[in-house]
């Protein structure tokens, strides 16, 4: 199970101003539109139910998977994201799919600093950088990063 | 540190288990390259050649990542705990690699199975829309049909037209969920007409 907790009261005000899935797949599809990422997943669904939102589609890559579950999980109301019928060539390649790193999230707190939380896990806060560029499409302002909401941690080259 | 240890044990294990299944991709990535190049056609053939040196390639430089991998975690293991730490970071650098690599190797045979299916599609006007739109279907289900997508799916090759028409309808609708894959399927099929859908049904009814 691809099943990944969000804190629900934290996040875009997207919900409950009629369709959810319609309005949830429109932030993920502008989100990249706006960093000019063509067809980051081909045939994205999206399905809210209460405060689970299923996604499906083949993604790009893996960080763009990260990145699509990332945004779905930082709207406003969104506790649980569903991952397990969204995929990446990386996991159709990969039939023992254990064999693929796990995705690391990390949700911001009061007072968190980007060089902080790469202090917390490159024990080197001058590599914060990396955690920017991993997270353009979820963060998308550096000014907008508020407690709640959840980044990717990218593993170092 | 012991679990450090354990874990890099552990990871020897998945090493060869990733490289077996590595293979066998591999090789059913070439036999179902050289099937379809004996259907469909001289043309089709070259570009499934091509294909299928890519295809070893690409598993090629996979056995090799993992082998470096396996030795990798091997070192780990017989080192000190801290220094095993460090190798341990270096084998999981290289099993990503491996992965990554693999990925290239689902991508370039997608392309291939394009190139071919549409150099097949231009000699043979009857089936160019399912052949056209099979492309896509390809990258999980092989260019032949008979790879069990993410290892879930049932082989596509061979079922019959309306049997594909009424599953590809169902899922279409939101009504079928094979091995919890339904909604996968759903976003992949949304926009295919029905022409379309009758087109590439026939075309798999045909893969053999």
């Amino acid at each position: 199970m691809s099943m990944f907790s969000f804190l629900s009261d934290a996040g875009k005000k997207l919900m409950g101003h009629g369709d959810d899935s319609a309005a949830i797949k429109k932030e993920i599809e502008d989100s990249f539109a706006d960093s000019f990422e063509e067809d980051p997943v081909l045939g994205l669904v999206v399905e809210v139910a209460d405060d689970t939102v299923t996604l499906a589609g083949v993604a790009k890559d893996l960080p763009t998977r990260e990145k699509v579950i990332l945004i779905a999980g930082n709207v406003e109301g969104v506790a649980n994201v569903n991952a397990d019928q969204l995929v990446a060539p990386e996991i159709i390649a990969a039939e023992n799919t254990r064999d693929l790193p796990e995705p690391v999230f990390y949700a911001i707190k009061k007072g968190d600093t980007l060089w902080g939380i790469s202090t917390d896990f490159y024990d080197d806060g001058t590599k914060y950088p990396e955690i920017v560029a991993a997270n353009i499409e979820v963060i998308k302002d550096a000014d907008k990063i508020y407690p709640g909401q959840s980044i990717r941690i990218p593993t170092l080259a | 540190m012991l679990s450090v240890v354990a874990a890099v044990i552990l990871f020897v294990g998945c090493g060869d288990k990733a490289k077996e299944s590595a293979a066998d991709a591999t090789a059913k990535a070439v036999e179902s390259t050289k099937e379809a190049a004996s259907t469909t056609g001289d043309t089709a053939k070259e570009a499934a050649d091509k294909a299928v040196d890519a295809v070893k390639e690409a598993g090629n430089a996979i056995s090799q990542a993992t082998d470096k991998a396996v030795v990798a975690a091997k070192e780990a293991a017989s080192k000190t705990a801290g220094a095993a730490k460090e190798t341990a970071n270096k084998a999981v650098e290289a099993t990503k690699e491996a992965a990554s690599d693999a990925a290239d190797k689902v991508k370039e045979s997608a392309a291939a199975a394009t190139t071919a299916v549409a150099t097949a599609a231009a000699g043979a006007a009857t089936s160019v829309d399912g052949a056209a739109a099979y492309a896509k279907c390809a990258g999980c289900h092989g260019a032949d049909g008979k790879t069990k997508a993410l290892g879930k799916s049932p082989e596509i090759a061979g079922q019959s037209k309306e049997d594909l028409v009424t599953k590809i309808n169902g899922y279409k609708a939101g009504t079928l969920d094979t091995a919890g894959m339904g909604t996968l399927m759903k976003g992949q099929v949304a926009s295919m007409s029905d022409a379309d859908i009758d087109a590439v049904a026939t075309y798999i009814s045909t893969l053999k």
